[in-house]
């Protein structure tokens, strides 16, 4: 699939698209794989799965609030990552 | 970076997520406007989002070709991944046993909101089923689990997922 988005990359000449880079999927992938539990269960639930901070409080036994700070939390190292390795959005 | 940045940063995520109200967000859309390294983090902070969608659904697809793992395997997939699956499956499931019920005569119309709200409703019970159900594998989490699945049964007590629910706390 990486191999697939990559070649659709080579293959269009337009800077201004939006493209899955390969450098950047890897970048986020090492930053999800490094995140703690604490915080990757939160944001695949809210993110990936659909539900609400509440409803993810239910599955965690969580404060919707608590989840909101960890979201906060994981997202914010995800854009760093992605920042500090100098990959420009 | 200055100080009103700082605060920025505390929010750009709800901002991001579209949880502020009207007003919080007009503020940071005009700090926005002015300030070239905030919406550099907001543009980082929704590409990473795009990024991170697109591993998970790599990683979904690379679960479902996992037929029958061997639980040393299994225990070094985390847990998120096969919720999903499960949740997956469950959806379709309930979905269809709606779609089957609303295809038979009706006695009384349905509206179209009312068919959304269903599965809406179904889909939500059976991804929260399928969440607690993974959680029950581990024995430090037994309390949670029976209030999850004492939540479902309450919250949704008309979805498929809460009638399996209320089979497992009896």
């Amino acid at each position: 699939m990486l191999k697939r988005r990559s070649e659709n990359k080579t293959n269009s000449n337009r800077t201004d698209e939006k493209v899955i880079d390969a450098e950047e999927l890897e970048i986020v992938r090492e930053s999800l794989q490094e995140l703690d539990d604490s915080l990757l269960g939160p944001t695949i639930l809210r993110y990936f799965c659909d539900l609400n901070s509440k409803e993810v409080g239910q599955i965690l036994g969580l404060k919707a609030s608590t989840v909101r700070s960890r979201l906060r939390e994981a997202r914010m190292i995800l854009a760093k990552r992605l920042l500090e390795r100098g990959v420009k959005p | 970076m200055d100080r009103s940045c700082e605060d920025i940063k505390e929010i750009l995520v709800d901002y991001a997520d579209g949880q502020l109200s009207q007003s919080e967000s007009n503020k940071i859309a005009e700090h926005l406007a002015e300030c070239e390294h905030c919406r550099e983090m907001l543009e980082a902070l929704r590409r990473s989002l795009e990024l991170a969608e697109v591993v998970w659904e790599d990683g979904l697809a690379e679960a479902k070709e996992i037929r029958a793992p061997s639980p040393r395997k299994a225990r070094k997939i985390r847990w998120p991944r096969y919720a999903a699956v499960a949740a997956g499956i469950l959806l379709m499931l309930t979905t269809s046993i709606i779609w089957r019920a609303l295809v038979r005569p009706a006695e009384k119309e349905i509206s179209f909101a009312e068919i959304e709200r269903r599965i809406t409703e179904a889909g939500t019970a059976a991804r929260l089923l399928a969440a607690a159900e993974l959680l029950a594998e581990y024995p430090e989490a037994e309390a949670i689990v029976k209030e999850q699945y004492r939540y479902i049964v309450e919250t949704y007590p008309e979805t498929v997922a809460a009638a399996q629910a209320k089979l497992k706390i009896q």
